[in-house]
């Protein structure tokens, strides 16, 4: 049996892409695990009536959204090389997930009280047969507009709202209009990014674009005018 | 041909579950169908999760897929909000690999596990853009069978397939596809190859067979056209553990009902329940060798990663080196966080040694079937069980810590009578006072005994095949007082749906004449019948009597001993005779010992195989 005296914590860093978008959040530590079981990384497991490998992960994924910037943390029995790790793991995960990377830690405050903010993508496609090229750029001012309109509505509405769309950029691309944008996230006031969502989605223009694809860029812990990385964290 | 994978994209974008219908598991196959020389699409008539939990299905996956020169691919019943989005956009049912139209295969395939999926089979048929029966059919479509333990009695859906793979499906499926290249090659039609595959031992292709019937609605007589044999014998591979060595389970990335690894440790029964149908169609009882299996779970649980690794078969406690086995996986996996389960425990103190064995930290639920809940109906049934082994084994579970004890009874069986009830009662009241004793005080009130209740459904190939259902209003009453008497703390009772039980025993007798009923129930929405929430017994009431189906002559009538039963031509193993001399047998209260400890009791199988008994 392995001593529980000095953890080895390893947090990574993974994408979850294409066709693996569609399992649910219990699915994907399901997989994890068993794709840490092969591998044969060193797990701990807890205590009681039903052993399980301590894996947390950030925040869960919505079904159907990709991402190039979840984490987890895993608690290891042995200590193992952060680049073994991602190399054994990497053998093992399906086609969509992949470990982008890893650092080892000794302690650590769970992930998801660390992180407050998030960095997303909406990708819109126009409907080609619906726009003229000469009309994107009047769709991008729409969108921006409405943008803006939305985040004033949010600090109108309440005060803690104010500062929950952190900043957003539009760009318009050949067949695309991206959106990027930083979401603050609590506990409690929570802007649930469903409702920026359907807000987009309820522009009256809706017709002539779709959204194509909905992606998490990275989470971070916002600290005045700095972002963190989870990994700087650990520090 | 048109092999251009379909977009599933945009019709799964709002559905549940979306992942059953992806694909890409670990173990999963794709092959270029362009370059194999036949290919089949493996199709199950439920949801991915349940399909996914079926064994047959990954074996012929295996061993269709290990040989070089054909492909086997999967598909399976989509949920009501996909057949929608399906039906809205006007896509046909599909492959999980390769997302082409599953009616650009050489062959569809279906896995019949109950009666209950028929409506299922006709619902995939169409939304495969199929006629629903052969006879509309032409050659541009696959040729459709079917095979598995709902097939032995095929006639319900015999005019949907055009043949059924009797038994073990390990060899003969290689020999359909080596058949179907080679005259594919040779250039004959569909309904040419379909009329070679009649000579394939254990096919049965029902448009050979013509059926008169008489004027009280049995069958007269079969007309076998052609020469064309007049039986489909049962298909039996002796070699059973050879195919499970190599086999790799397909991992789903997505949970299903039986989320874990297994080994098929054991094929058959032969402890001869009277209602059992697997304890007929799956005899001869063969063993795979145990440091194999162990070879097999170990291997398997380091290539897949699964923490419960299951030893399945019909009668785990029964393999004969069951001890030997769990104490080595015990010593084997120790410290590697893995789960063992046996499925399939004999109701004695024995299984509970077994189940200490190989329990966890917390000792949660063991369940047993007892089946009758007295002597004298448990030797009707053949049960070879007694109220002694009952209470040990419930003495035993109890004292050595386990909370809960889940109990299997039926209610209907032949000659029950309202003593026989009060026969379960008496066994949980007295497992309640074993409790007592057995449990500490404040562990007692954690103490469950799971009473689950099912109505007696006659099946085919079984000495009950003879013996009418109990009506509805007789089965209610049963179980009304079954309920009222076990209105107790600490007992949890739960009933299975008497109305699903009397379709399931209209069709699992019934002709090809009922196919017509199923056509119209179908169309009057019923599908995933075996789905509590899903089953309408209203449309199915409404669909029996447009076409004029008496519920009676199907479900509740006593068959005479020389009736002729649709399922004749069907050759399960055991003959008529033997089944009979059981029904007798059952009728006088005598038993049949298990012919492994007591030899051979002749049921039939030792004149189509060489039986390892006789």
């Amino acid at each position: 049996m392995v001593k529980n005296t000095s953890k080895v914590i390893i947090r990574f860093r993974f994408s979850k892409l294409s066709d693996i978008k569609y399992i649910s959040h219990l699915d994907l530590i399901n997989l994890l695990i068993r794709a840490l079981r092969r591998a044969k990384i060193p797990m701990l497991y807890s205590k009681g009536y039903h052993p399980k490998p301590k894996l947390s992960t950030a925040y869960a994924l919505k079904v159907g959204w990709e991402s190039v910037g979840e984490y987890a943390d895993i608690i290891l029995s042995k200590k193992l090389s952060t680049k073994t790790f991602v190399k054994r793991i990497n053998d093992q995960l399906p086609q969509g997930l992949k470990v982008l990377k890893a650092k080892s830690v000794k302690l650590s405050q769970s992930l998801s009280s660390q992180i407050n903010c998030m960095r997303y993508q909406l990708i819109f496609s126009y409907r080609p047969e619906l726009v003229k090229r000469q009309e994107a750029d009047l769709l991008l001012k729409l969108f921006t507009e409405n943008m803006i309109g939305f985040n004033n509505q949010l600090s109108k509405n309440a005060k803690y709202f104010k500062e929950k769309l952190l900043n957003f950029k539009i760009r318009s691309l050949p067949d695309n209009i991206i959106i990027d944008f930083l979401i603050a996230i609590g506990s409690q006031d929570d802007l649930k990014i469903n409702d920026l969502i359907k807000f987009l989605n309820s522009l009256e223009n809706k017709r002539k674009f779709f959204l194509k694809r909905i992606l998490r860029i990275n989470m971070f812990r916002k600290d005045g005018d700095l972002l963190l990385s989870p990994f700087t964290l650990l520090k | 041909m048109d092999l251009k994978p379909i977009n599933i994209y945009p019709l799964i974008d709002n559905v549940i579950k979306p992942s059953q219908y992806v694909g890409g598991e670990l173990n999963s196959v794709h092959k270029d169908i362009k370059k194999c020389k036949a290919s089949i699409v493996l199709a199950f008539p439920d949801l991915y999760e349940i399909g996914m939990s079926n064994m047959a299905i990954h074996i012929l996956y295996n061993v269709i897929n290990n040989h070089p020169d054909f492909v086997a691919e999967r598909t399976f019943a989509p949920w009501l909000d996909m057949e929608e989005q399906m039906r809205k956009t006007d896509t046909p049912l599909f492959s999980l690999e390769s997302r082409i139209a599953v009616k650009e295969f050489d062959i569809l395939g279906f896995f019949v596990q109950h009666e209950l999926c028929f409506t299922n089979i006709v619902n995939m048929l169409n939304l495969a853009k199929i006629p629903i029966e052969y006879k509309d059919r032409g050659n541009e479509y696959p040729i459709i069978i079917a095979g598995g333990p709902g097939v032995f009695n095929p006639e319900p859906i015999a005019p949907f397939i055009d043949f059924f793979v009797i038994g073990d499906g390990e060899n003969v499926i290689i020999d359909i596809l080596e058949k179907l290249s080679e005259l594919k090659n040779k250039g004959f039609n569909k309904n040419e190859i379909i009329k070679e595959m009649g000579k394939i031992d254990g096919i049965y292709v029902p448009s050979f067979y013509d059926f008169i019937y008489k004027t009280d609605g049995s069958v007269k007589k079969i007309i076998v056209k052609d020469s064309f044999p007049k039986n489909a014998v049962r298909n039996i591979i002796l070699n059973f553990g050879s195919f499970s060595q190599s086999l790799k389970l397909i991992i789903p990335n997505t949970q299903v009902i039986h989320d874990r690894f297994w080994v098929e440790i054991m094929r058959g029964c032969s402890k001869g329940c009277r209602f059992c149908l697997a304890g007929f169609i799956y005899r001869p009882v063969r063993e795979r060798n145990v440091q194999s299996i162990l070879n097999s779970i170990i291997q398997g649980l380091e290539e897949t990663g699964y923490e419960e690794v299951s030893l399945s078969s019909l009668s785990s406690t029964d393999y004969s080196e069951i001890e030997y086995l769990l104490k080595s996986l015990k010593r084997n996996l120790e410290g590697s966080h893995t789960a063992v389960s046996l499925p399939s425990l004999r109701c004695d103190s024995f299984s509970v040694k077994l189940a200490d064995l190989i329990s966890q930290e917390r000792r949660t639920g063991l369940t047993f079937a007892p089946e009758a809940g007295t002597q004298r109906l448990r030797d009707v049934i053949n049960k070879n069980i007694t109220d002694e082994d009952i209470y040990n084994c419930a003495r035993a579970a109890l004292s050595s810590g386990w909370e809960r004890i889940k109990l299997y009874f039926m209610v209907g069986l032949p000659t029950e009578e309202m003593s026989d009830l009060d026969g379960i009662i008496n066994i949980i009241n007295k497992i309640l006072i074993i409790a007592k004793t057995e449990v500490p005080k404040d562990k007692y009130s954690r103490i469950k005994i799971n009473v689950t209740i099912s109505p007696f459904c006659p099946k085919p190939n079984t000495p009950f095949q003879w013996v009418g259902q109990d009506s509805l209003e007789i089965l209610d009453k049963k179980i009304n007082y079954l309920k009222r008497k076990l209105k107790k703390k600490n007992v949890f009772i739960k009933i299975h749906d008497v109305h699903r039980s009397q379709i399931e025993a209209i069709f699992a007798r019934g002709d090809r004449r009922l196919s017509k009923a199923i056509r119209i129930a179908w169309k009057m929405g019923c599908k995933f019948d075996s789905w509590k929430e899903q089953f309408s017994y209203d449309k199915w009431l409404t669909a029996l009597k447009k076409d004029n189906v008496d519920i009676t002559f199907y479900a509740n009538r006593h068959r005479e001993e020389d009736e002729i039963f649709p399922w004749e031509i069907i050759e399960s193993g055991q003959n008529r005779k033997f089944l009979f001399k059981e029904y007798k047998k059952a009728l006088n209260e005598q038993i049949t010992p298990d012919c492994r400890l007591a030899g051979c009791n002749s049921c039939g199988l030792q004149e189509i195989i060489k039986c390892p008994i006789s």
